[in-house]
């Protein structure tokens, strides 16, 4: 809203005197306008300036004839603070004194200082959450150490309690976490974790490291599980990806597999190989966008 | 009144000025400058003494300057102000206060602001509780929502019966509740204690990654904050 956005328009067939020629009409037109200068060419690009918040539709005609439509979603641009940090945990054993020998206390790293980049992170997630006019300010917290008393555990309530532990430790300053837990030998087997639910949870955790393919990309997605948004597969409430999709959901055998069950290039997809996701996973589709908490 | 440059060149030395009246440049690592000011590490740098009333009116001077800032680098701002270490807080309460309660205040992001508003410990409901104060509080999400937390902080009667009022008509829905603790954990006010740990057996699981009834349960998510030391 306030802003312009450029789209590209195909007149398949189109002679240069109806392209020339074509009219714009957006309805209703409160919502947006079409800015000069006009296509000239198929394939060229138009600017769309956003007046108010609402979804209009603009009709593109020729003597007559409509060539086709153009759907129009306008949002106020939000922006919304977070914080991102590194969970440090040592797992701290102490052995009670006896009476031939005195307490002792075993300290062991469990997890590590995660190398991501803040300025990166948020150039991603930023480049990510673009489409729905929304934008991040990452606050970095660096280090926060906790004690723990178990090693990495895909349990919803172990993860919780990492967060807990967090939160305890430190005063966070924005809306969401983002909460890098490394392993310090090895990868932890888990890719992203949002352990409060999602649209409750605050937390969104990567178990990777940025040098592992698809860290960031991984966080952008738990941060969308933050904001309402859920897998393709796991869409109960039917309002977030289109109902040829949603329908082919409730398919079975190799018919449901035919599409895009899990709809690997949209942000939210997650099923298959992870090298199949990180660059290519950034795409949200019309009613995600809607779904999107905005605060 | 807004802050008079001259003032600020009359008590701080001419490096720290020009360090924040470059600051409404807009220059690309506008974040990290801001926050590296407000936080004072930029005095450290500068190897400069950290006089409070030279920050004081640093700050304010900052602050008076946002008016020009846009809404995001105004959330940036706010994001650094609650950064500050509590112990030096005093020195810019009254710098904040006036930021926080001022004519643009309201254009800031509510949770945000309340939450900074607790930080610096002022109390201010006389002034927003007819904008913001409500009965009926569904969505944790909203606004008035986080001022009843806000208020809750300060043990505010009404507002930790509308709370727990809130709890009480979301607890049919485990995924709803969820919504629920999860904001009042962020700010565990001790006045809510009560309300809130009594779902510390509700072991109904909410909408999780996979779906409904893979998400946590009520009683997962309170069961690390049990201990009465974490509330405030």
């Amino acid at each position: 809203m306030g802003k312009t956005t450029e789209v590209v328009i195909d007149f398949l067939g189109g002679t240069a005197a109806c392209i020339n020629n074509a009219t714009y009409v957006v309805a209703p037109s409160s919502i947006a306008k079409v800015v000069a200068p006009l296509p000239t060419a198929t394939g060229a690009k138009f600017k769309i300036e956003g007046l108010a918040a609402g979804e209009a539709t603009i009709e593109v005609t020729c003597t007559g004839k409509t060539l086709g439509w153009i759907h129009v979603w306008c949002a106020a641009e939000v922006t919304i603070a977070v914080d991102v940090c590194s969970i440090v945990s040592e797992n701290i054993v102490t052995t009670p004194a006896t009476s031939g020998a005195p307490a002792t206390t075993t300290t062991t790293a469990i997890s590590r200082s995660a190398n991501y980049n803040k300025a990166d992170l948020e150039a991603y997630i930023n480049a990510v959450f673009h489409q729905l006019a929304i934008k991040f300010v990452v606050t970095d917290h660096g280090d926060v150490k906790i004690a723990e008393t178990a090693a990495y555990s895909s349990s919803q309530a172990r993860n919780i309690t990492v967060e807990a532990l967090a939160r305890a430790a430190k005063t966070f300053t924005g809306s969401y976490q983002m909460f890098y837990w490394v392993d310090v030998a090895a990868h932890s087997g888990g890719l992203g974790r949002v352990p409060g639910g999602v649209g409750t949870g605050k937390g969104a955790f990567s178990f990777f490291d940025f040098d592992v393919s698809g860290a960031y990309n991984t966080m952008a997605l738990e941060l969308g599980h933050c904001l309402n948004l859920s897998h393709p597969i796991h869409d109960s409430d039917q309002d977030e990806f289109p109902l040829w999709q949603l329908a082919r959901f409730r398919m079975s055998g190799s018919t449901k597999t035919n599409v895009l069950l899990d709809d690997n290039w949209n942000l939210m997809g997650y099923e298959g190989p992870v090298s199949s996701r990180g660059a290519n996973r950034t795409d949200m589709r019309y009613r995600q966008w809607k779904k999107c908490r905005r605060s | 009144m807004d802050i008079p440059v001259e003032l600020l060149q009359a008590t701080c030395p001419v490096e720290i000025v020009g360090e924040v009246r470059a600051l409404k440049s807009r220059t690309p690592d506008f974040t990290d400058r801001l926050q590296a000011l407000i936080q004072t590490s930029i005095y450290v740098e500068t190897g400069q003494p950290l006089a409070p009333d030279c920050y004081a009116l640093a700050i304010g001077f900052i602050l008076d300057g946002s008016k020009q800032f846009d809404p995001t680098q105004r959330v940036s701002l706010l994001s650094a102000i609650r950064s500050v270490a509590p112990s030096e807080r005093s020195a810019i309460n009254a710098q904040v206060s006036r930021f926080l309660l001022g004519p643009h205040a309201d254009t800031l992001p509510a949770s945000q602001r309340f939450a900074a508003l607790w930080d610096y410990r002022i109390d201010a409901r006389e002034t927003l509780r007819d904008a913001y104060g409500a009965t009926l509080i569904g969505d944790p999400q909203s606004d008035t929502f986080a001022y009843a937390v806000y208020a809750a902080r300060f043990g505010d009667a009404d507002a930790v019966n509308d709370l727990t009022s809130a709890l009480e008509i979301a607890q049919s829905d485990p995924h709803a509740l969820n919504g629920m603790l999860t904001v009042i954990l962020q700010a565990r006010p001790a006045a809510l204690r009560g309300a809130v740990l009594k779902y510390s057996e509700d072991n109904r699981r909410g909408v999780g990654v996979d779906g409904p009834g893979t998400g946590p349960s009520p009683a997962e998510l309170l069961a690390p904050w049990q201990d009465q030391s974490r509330w405030q």
